[in-house]
């Protein structure tokens, strides 16, 4: 479904980074991927290539079929919007905003009707089970509740991808497993879930384990399931 | 899409309320003063219309000096010795076959001061006849108007304005002096629709026409007032008195106007005074633009994490820099709101303390929110461009 052929992408603060080197990988319907490595090799610029967040320098990026690297800047947040769901690890909410309206928020660059973006919200709000605090600002949530969230955010405009840059990273162990457990539920649903985390414990969960370091693909491991 | 931006608009202005009303100031001063200049222009022109159209629509009168159309005002010819005479009126009354047979009224401007006892008023002594009352719509207050008796015998009395009235402290029957001319107090009145540019109306003593004509030892009359017989025959009356008067002096010293001539020409002094105002206040506007500029800049660089967020789960370009137009059109519009309001509000006391009757019009409220609109988006524009032209990755990672 997705495929990155040779795709380079560099940085330029102060000295020249290579955060991708000529990656080329192959993601099919329904994996839970699992980016590992070091820091500053290049996982997340390579999950933001992948969610057309960031253009590769080169290469190509086919996205079901389709050339996906040289798209409009309107295409790639159309696609962005329909095709993806991000989840940060510092979870990245509107402030002084409601539950509601933060996972309202990818519907609204949509043409649907309010009524309909109402009821898709509040029905991903109840997957991750955050029912009874539809009012509530971030602030007044826990980490774990927040990511909450942002995680029925990803989901509600029924993505085919979503796409975690070390979800439990700001979380204790235990509502760090909590989450996975979560990231786990939607993978059972259908949905493919690429995550990045230097969480060894997390990696366990995964189907498919990357390694990265350098901006290299160093180990690319299918787990058994 | 929009009413979700309306209303996050809002919020975020909310959140920043201070900042948000001192970078308003500017708009409200602006608007203010656009609105309020413009309502007193629109009264005062409404109050002149008012008071041309109450001489009703077959008068006409004749200036003393030529008037030449396309040309500044011959004012000179107002100062200056009349050129129109007592028995030019005399001749009109004989020959222009087509004017009403209620007769010829004039006008004749008399210099002096009044006085009784030790109190004076500068007023506006004009030599008028009989039809002066229902010209000027003049209410008697108390005794009587200026009768052909009057005119006759050169009678010695004057009819006081409440104003001159009050500010000489005259009762009717009394004596007051006009120069060495001891005059009785024959009646007082008040006119009702006085307009602040007519400030002669405001401070009009009455005598009769032919004493004028003795005080001021000549037979020069200021103003010629006549009636055409109706309404459609009144350009046809005009032309017969241009060439009658013409005839008889041999050029064209005069002027003969209608009210509404006047009135265009009225009209176009305070259409010329609207551009100004406009102009005065677009400047403000410039420089509370560059205020609106800057704070949304501020604005967009304090939520760049937003704009990335938003991008994130799908916000084209476009969707953002409408976001942070919509945001700064509506901080002028609250702007364009306050300032109309108050010009509103002052309306009504101005109404109510002064002579003025201002009157906000549909266009002065047009004029008010295209200005604000106007604002909005110009200054609106750079900062939102730069909103939306953020790259994703970088504003996520703004904190």
């Amino acid at each position: 479904m997705l495929e990155l052929r040779n795709v380079a992408k560099k940085y330029s603060i102060g000295q020249e980074i290579v955060a991708l080197d000529n990656v080329s990988l192959k993601i099919s319907e329904g994996e839970f991927l699992a980016i590992k490595g070091p820091s500053g090799c290049g996982k997340s610029t390579l999950l933001h290539v992948l969610g057309l967040l960031d253009e590769p320098d080169s290469g190509e990026y086919y996205l079901d079929g389709r050339r996906a690297d040289q798209l409009s800047s309107k295409q790639r947040a159309k696609w962005r919007n329909q095709m993806f769901g991000f989840v940060f690890q510092s979870f990245n909410l509107l402030p002084r905003t409601s539950v509601l309206q933060n996972v309202v928020l990818p519907l609204t660059y949509r043409r649907e009707s309010r009524r309909l973006r109402h009821e898709l919200a509040l029905k991903a709000i109840e997957e991750v089970g955050l029912s009874d605090r539809l009012k509530s600002r971030p602030n007044e949530l826990s980490g774990g509740q927040q990511q909450r969230v942002a995680i029925a955010r990803a989901l509600v405009g029924k993505p085919k991808i979503i796409l975690a840059d070390e979800p439990t990273g700001n979380l204790d162990t235990k509502t760090g497993q909590e989450i996975m457990n979560l990231f786990k539920k939607i993978h059972q649903t259908g949905t493919t879930v690429v995550f990045v985390t230097h969480n060894d414990e997390l990696l366990s969960l995964a189907t498919r384990v990357i390694t990265m370091r350098d901006g290299k693909i160093l180990e690319d491991k299918k787990n058994a399931a | 899409m929009l009413l979700d931006s309306l209303r996050f608009a809002l919020r975020s202005l909310w959140a920043n309320k201070m900042r948000s009303f001192l970078t308003l100031l500017g708009v409200i001063i602006g608007i203010y003063a656009v609105v309020a200049l413009l309502s007193i222009a629109r009264g005062v022109q409404r109050q002149t219309t008012d008071i041309v159209e109450g001489f009703g629509p077959t008068v006409i009168m004749v200036l003393p000096g030529e008037q030449i159309e396309g040309q500044q005002i011959n004012m000179a010819s107002q100062f200056a010795p009349s050129t129109i005479f007592v028995d030019d009126v005399e001749y009109l009354d004989e020959k222009a076959d087509l004017l009403d047979s209620s007769g010829t009224n004039y006008a004749v401007f008399v210099g002096g001061v009044l006085r009784k006892g030790e109190k004076k008023s500068a007023g506006f002594t004009v030599g008028a006849t009989t039809g002066f009352k229902e010209l000027f719509k003049a209410d008697i207050v108390s005794g009587r108007n200026v009768t052909q008796e009057d005119l006759d015998t050169k009678a010695r009395v004057i009819f006081l304005d409440k104003k001159v009235k009050e500010t000489l402290g005259a009762e009717l029957g009394d004596k007051v002096f006009l120069g060495q001319y001891e005059l009785e107090v024959a009646g007082t009145f008040e006119i009702k629709n006085a307009s602040i540019m007519d400030q002669g109306t405001n401070n009009l003593a009455i005598i009769p026409a032919t004493l004028a004509s003795e005080i001021n030892q000549s037979k020069q009359v200021n103003r010629v007032i006549v009636k055409a017989k109706d309404a459609d025959s009144v350009e046809a009356a005009k032309d017969q008195i241009t060439s009658l008067l013409k005839e008889k002096h041999g050029a064209a010293d005069f002027t003969v106007m209608l009210p509404a001539d006047m009135l265009d020409m009225f009209n176009e002094i305070t259409n010329i005074m609207t551009y100004l105002i406009v102009g005065i206040a677009s400047i403000s506007l410039l420089v509370s633009g560059i205020g609106i500029s800057n704070i949304m800049l501020v604005t967009v660089t304090e939520r760049t994490k937003e704009i990335g967020i938003r991008k994130a789960v799908g916000a084209t370009e476009w969707a953002i820099m409408s976001q942070f137009l919509i945001e700064s059109v509506m901080l002028t519009m609250i702007g364009v709101a306050i300032g109309v309001g108050l010009a509103a509000l002052v309306n009504v006391f101005l109404a109510k303390f002064s002579p003025l009757q201002p009157v906000l019009t549909w266009d002065t409220l047009g004029l008010a929110l295209g200005m604000g609109v106007l604002t909005g988006i110009v200054f609106g524009l750079f900062p939102a461009w730069r909103a939306a032209r953020k790259n994703p990755v970088e504003a996520l990672r703004f904190e």
